[in-house]
């Protein structure tokens, strides 16, 4: 696993708690360096280091620092040099800006966005924010309760729902225009418990739409479109579009 | 004992030339500088701003929980219109005075509903608790209450759950929980401070209509504290935009979101996407820099240099007045009439 890994690397969503405070950030950098490539030289090793900190934004005099002279988006730019430091080919950013500041959550997305044009990274972006997924993915594929229940290219998906849920999440998520009234759906209940999920559709104690038959089989995530699955027994329903 | 100044006849709760300073090892923290502002009865004023803003402290301080002196020093003056109409000054009322307003008059919801509850009381006699106190309830007649209240906030089998520890309920119930507390001696203010921010999306969308339904119901005035700019959208009549301890734009929140006319204000709308079907992807305008360090702002506007309209010479200088640029909405920029106009940039 561990040469597989160099082409796989991870940002973490906490940039408080993911970079060890007793190293400094040239240490942290060049630590997929140190473990994947032990002959390189120490002077090559700073200058990689060096690159890849003004690559994110970051000075190549920050390398002497430690984490906490960094700010929270510094900080996150800082996991990102180090999950990139090796060229990966896939990138899982698992809530990058979730614990960022608003006027900070921009800079990250974008710095993102560059960096996946320059190095052409796959990558795997994980939030709850519907509007940022909309904002920075080609594909959506959306979970609940530890299930797939859709998946389609985001523009599919933001105009044309086939999952009751996602439907909901969309009309949830509150949106900084006060004059695009729509009707809000609001989910009655809270996500059941997963030790003891509920038969057939995990999300039909809280969908509208539900039928006696939805607590029977567990419905499977099928083709309802071209490159696009949901898994709902539903066929006959029109739902409304992100926006 | 301080005589009250002029109370807008109109307001329940009036803030003025509210300041806090901690005392660290890094030198004075300033985390509010004359913050002035009033709350009428049965509106929603929304408080928005990053972390380390003020927005938590100024909250903290109208409710007299900060830290004692010397560690933290509070000056201004806080006026909370009493049950008879007098206004009280509650930044000097003595400290048991001030215990009857805290959880009576005003109430305070918080953002962790998994930390605000205490783990070994029912939650029964957490919601009895408050009305015993400030009621002087016997326990039984308060513990029928409280199922009442559960039932209000929309908690299902609410004389069932009373027996119930925190533990066992979701987040989104906790927080209704901890909204049944507030309520509990029908507060006039209420001051929520970030309630739906570590909650899921959809239950984020139930406690907002269950609190926009309960001020309806009572006619309390809420404090929204808030980062998203979504949720402001939804649930406030009036918005204030802190930045580094300062108000620095306020207004309607229709206004303030069609007209904003603080720079800050303007790039906190770009730098955040909006939910919305294909088109071009624009490039985020994203705020370069971060907030200034509150133990060193910069000595003009603390905006400036993050701004792309300072000028050099006058937003570094002195810090800029709030001024009246239609009615009922102030900024806090000196060259607002200049970049409004489009010669701004």
């Amino acid at each position: 696993m561990r040469p597989i890994r160099r082409k796989l690397q991870l940002v973490f969503q906490d940039p408080f708690a993911s970079l060890n405070p007793r190293m400094t950030v040239g240490r942290i950098i060049a630590a997929p360096l140190i473990i994947h490539e032990p002959r390189m030289g120490q002077a090559e090793r700073a200058e990689r280091v060096a690159e890849m900190l003004q690559m994110v934004g970051l000075l190549p005099g920050h390398a002497g620092r430690f984490p906490h002279e960094f700010s929270g988006g510094q900080r996150q730019r800082i996991g990102i040099a180090r999950a990139l430091l090796l060229r990966p080919d896939f990138l899982v950013a698992d809530e990058p800006v979730s614990a960022l500041d608003v006027s900070i959550q921009a800079q990250i997305v974008n710095l993102l966005l560059d960096l996946r044009a320059r190095f052409s990274l796959a990558m795997l972006f994980i939030s709850h924010d519907l509007a940022v997924v909309g904002h920075l993915c080609d594909k959506v594929a959306v979970m609940y309760l530890g299930r797939m229940v859709e998946s389609a290219p985001t523009i599919e998906l933001f105009s044309n729902p086939r999952h009751p849920y996602t439907e909901a999440l969309f009309s949830a998520a509150p949106d900084p225009d006060p004059d695009a009234r729509r009707s809000r759906i609001i989910l009655s209940g809270d996500i059941p418990s997963p030790i003891n999920p509920p038969s057939g559709c995990v999300f039909r104690t809280r969908c509208r739409y539900a039928l006696p038959a939805c607590a029977g089989e567990i419905p499977p995530l099928r083709h309802v479109a071209p490159d696009h699955q949901s898994a709902c027994i539903r066929d006959d329903l029109t739902l409304q579009p992100a926006m | 004992m301080t005589q009250p100044r002029q109370m807008d006849p109109g307001a329940l709760l009036q803030v003025d030339d509210l300041s806090v300073r901690f005392r660290s090892d890094a030198g004075v923290v300033s985390a509010l500088n004359g913050v002035s502002f009033a709350v009428r009865s049965g509106e929603t004023v929304a408080l928005v701003g990053e972390s380390g803003s003020g927005k938590s402290v100024t909250s903290l301080a109208i409710m007299r929980l900060t830290p004692s002196p010397p560690g933290c020093q509070v000056g201004g003056h806080v006026w909370l219109r009493g049950t008879d109409g007098v206004p009280l000054d509650l930044l000097a009322l003595p400290s048991e005075a001030m215990r009857k307003v805290r959880g009576d008059r005003i109430a305070m919801i918080f953002q962790e509903p998994m930390t605000s509850l205490n783990p070994v009381l029912t939650i029964g006699e957490q919601i009895a608790e408050a009305i015993a106190v400030h009621r002087g309830t016997a326990r039984a007649s308060a513990w029928d209450a409280a199922g009442d209240l559960l039932e209000l906030v929309g908690i299902p089998e609410p004389r069932a759950r009373l027996a119930t520890y925190p533990h066992h309920l979701s987040g989104g119930m906790r927080q209704r929980v901890m909204i049944a507390i507030a309520l509990s001696c029908d507060p006039a203010l209420l001051i929520a401070d970030e309630p739906t921010t570590a909650l899921d999306v959809t239950v984020q969308a139930q406690i907002l209509d269950l609190l926009r339904r309960l001020q309806k119901r009572t006619g309390m005035a809420v404090i929204f504290i808030t980062h998203n700019l979504g949720v402001v959208a939804e649930i406030a009549d009036r918005v204030m935009v802190m930045y580094a301890g300062r108000i620095v734009e306020q207004a309607a929140m229709r206004t303030l979101f069609q007209a904003p006319r603080m720079p800050y204000t303007v790039k906190l709308m770009h730098s955040v996407p909006r939910l919305q079907i294909g088109g071009e992807r624009v490039v985020l305008e994203a705020i370069p820099g971060s907030v200034p360090d509150p133990t060193n702002l910069p000595p003009g506007c603390a905006f400036a240099p993050r701004c792309s309209h300072a000028a050099e010479g006058r937003c570094d200088a002195v810090s800029p007045a709030l001024e009246e640029v239609g009615a009922g909405h102030f900024v806090r920029c000196v060259r607002w009439r200049e970049i409004a106009d489009g010669v701004g940039r």
